[in-house]
């Protein structure tokens, strides 16, 4: 079994004290998700907003139970995921900060790059987005179709449409993946700023998640300064696919994370409002409880390997899978400890029904995760010694 | 309306309209409400309401005792919610519950059956390098698994309707085949105008009416 250290143990606890604030906003937020705007002095916001700047931009972070943190490593964010999505998943993927794109700017920008990208963030708060989905290209990247060429006079233009992205209608900079030459290999990512011209973003009004306002991007002819180009100073290889390989893997197990949130917060809520079980409830429950903490291990575990191994992501295949169907199963499970209608009387329960879907289709679907455990299994990096 | 009817109404009309062709069959513009009081009805079929299921029995209604707990989103427009509150009346007719659970089930089934060809045609849109999703080995049993647990549901469905306690048990499994099928359609089954806004609205009448499983009648 996996126990955490008295840091991560503090990082732990902290969280769960913000989670009860995230708790009394999370409907508000579900109707409205310009209610993260009045949210940004929340610690949870607070902290989400600076995690990902590394301790050199950011020397004087305020300190968390006597340590600071600055989510760079995959563990720090699992503990931190569970716990701030235990409150509310939609704030988590709401607020502001480097949120996706800053583990891709961490692994592939140039220092000039960094200074540009943090120095925004830590201006002011900003939300970022990350746009790798395309309308008719989900699972199959490869196939991208939004493209990156040259403008004829030194800097480049985006052209393309991009699908699902969070925080796209409300963020200031993100990252946009495009093809700039032919092949499986010919992806590149970009620094781009909403304002500029050809830029156009709207929501989609989504099922449940709705904090993290998913967005349809479209791109017309959006200029690209060449500074701009991120992993400008690597080989095309290193800077395409191998960075999002890479970079998949060390963002999988937050995502587990926040799916095991969600699968939690539904535990808790059974137990608070549901006060006197039959035996024979309390024990059923009290197995979903241990499926739970059995799931956070796999995460720990494979939050651990990805440390130590970034290019080893298999196992965090197999944890964001599993979690996202737990999220899935626990929170319609809740349901069975209620009369009828406990989704039309119980809002935050329902709320959590609906957010359990989504996690599903983050970062790799389902299927997806299973090809990528599989795969392995037959490389035999599963460690199963 | 018998289950069977729902689900081929379901699978070619939609929720709203099955909907409301089931709640035109029960006399006297009844308000059904499920054993908590909770109903989902199109907002026209709750005018006029003179009575209503409360508990296992029809009563007078009262109409200061019906409250609105919101709207059920559809694609065909929002369905009321509401919880009556009155008192149950003295002991009067049985309401015929057995009945609408069961066709309740098959609309549910029916909605379930029309967004399995739904995910067929959009996995047979959508690619994998040259290949449509809809050929992938992992998707075509995932699709053979969510149609096999529809037939089970539609065999149990069809003829005698089941007792409540395993029309309980149906809706849930009719839950499970929706979420399968959910997957399958990826982000596009996630938002609010797309195929998963109508299985959100049928777990939602399943949960108002037999959700909780040990509470079923
Ligand atoms: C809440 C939320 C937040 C998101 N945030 C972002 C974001 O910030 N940025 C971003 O770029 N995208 C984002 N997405 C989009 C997400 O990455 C995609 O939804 C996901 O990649 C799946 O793509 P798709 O929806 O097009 O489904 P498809 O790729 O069309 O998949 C449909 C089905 O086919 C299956 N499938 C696909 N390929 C195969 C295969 N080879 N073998 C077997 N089965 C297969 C899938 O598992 C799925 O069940 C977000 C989505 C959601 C719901």
């Amino acid at each position: 079994m996996i126990e955490l250290d008295d840091r991560l143990g503090a990082a732990r606890a902290h969280a769960r004290d913000w989670a009860r604030d995230l708790r009394s906003t999370a409907l508000e937020l579900d109707r409205d998700p310009d209610t993260v705007y009045r949210c940004l002095d929340n610690p949870a916001v607070r902290h989400l907003s600076t995690m990902l700047i590394p301790a050199p931009w950011l020397p004087e972070r305020t300190l968390i139970g006597g340590y600071r943190f600055d989510g760079m490593t995959a563990m720090e964010r699992v503990v931190f995921a569970e716990e701030i999505a235990a409150g509310d998943a939609g704030m988590m993927l709401a607020s502001p900060g480097a949120s996706l794109s800053g583990v891709l700017v961490d692994l592939l920008a140039d220092q000039e790059q960094k200074e540009w990208f943090y120095g925004r963030l830590l201006a002011a708060p900003t939300w970022t987005f990350f746009a790798l989905t395309e309308p008719d290209h989900g699972s199959d990247a490869a196939a991208m179709g939004t493209r990156l060429d040259p403008d004829g006079e030194g800097g480049l233009l985006l052209r393309g449409a991009k699908r699902y992205i969070g925080n796209g209608a409300r963020a200031q900079v993100g990252v946009v993946f495009a093809r700039d030459r032919p092949g499986p290999l010919g992806a590149t990512a970009v620094l781009v700023e909403t304002g500029a011209p050809g830029f156009k973003a709207e929501p989609i009004p989504t099922i449940g998640l709705r904090g993290a306002q998913l967005s349809a991007i479209n791109l017309d002819g959006v200029p690209v300064p060449e500074g701009r180009v991120l992993g400008r100073h690597l080989s095309p290889t290193r800077r395409g696919v191998w960075s999002g390989v890479q970079m998949f893997n060390r963002l999988r197990p937050g995502v587990a994370a926040i799916a095991l949130g969600i699968a939690r917060s539904a535990h808790d809520y059974v137990t608070e409002q549901r006060g006197s079980l039959s035996k024979a409830d309390r024990l059923r429950w009290e197995r979903t409880g241990r499926r739970i903490d059995g799931v956070r291990q796999l995460i720990w575990r494979a939050a651990a390997i990805v440390d130590a191994q970034p290019a080893n992501g298999h196992l965090a295949s197999a944890a964001k899978a599993r979690a996202a169907r737990l999220a899935e199963e626990v929170t319609l499970e809740a349901l069975e400890y209620f009369g009828p209608g406990a989704r039309l009387t119980q809002p935050m329960l329902d709320k959590l029904i609906r957010d359990a879907r989504g996690v599903e289709f983050m970062e790799g679907t389902g299927n997806i995760q299973r090809l990528n455990t599989f795969q392995g299994l037959v490389q035999g990096k599963l460690d199963r010694d | 309306m018998i289950a069977d009817e729902a689900r081929r109404s379901a699978r070619t009309g939609g929720l709203t309209a099955t909907l409301t062709a089931m709640h035109a069959t029960l006399a006297d513009r009844i308000l059904p409400c499920g054993p908590t009081g909770c109903c989902v009805l199109p907002e026209p079929a709750l005018h006029d309401a003179g009575r209503v299921w409360t508990g296992d029995t029809i009563a007078a209604l009262d109409p200061v005792a019906v409250e609105r707990l919101g709207t059920v989103e559809t694609p065909d427009g929002p369905l009321a919610a509401v919880r009556y509150r009155g008192v149950p009346g003295p002991a009067g007719t049985p309401a015929p519950w057995p009945d609408w659970l069961a066709a309740l089930a098959g609309l549910r089934l029916g909605l379930s059956e029309a967004l399995l060809d739904a995910t067929v045609a959009h996995l047979g849109d959508r690619r994998v390098g040259d290949t449509p999703l809809v050929l992938q080995q992992m998707i075509k049993g995932a699709l053979a698994d969510a149609v096999t647990e529809q037939i089970e549901i539609k065999v149990r469905l069809t003829g005698t309707p089941p007792p409540a306690g395993s029309l309980a048990w149906l809706h849930r499994q009719i839950t499970t085949a929706d979420r399968m099928l959910l997957r399958l359609l990826g982000a596009s089954g996630f938002t609010a105008d797309g195929p998963g806004a109508v299985v959100n609205a049928s777990e939602l009448l399943a949960d108002a009416w037999i959700g909780g499983e040990e509470w079923a009648p």
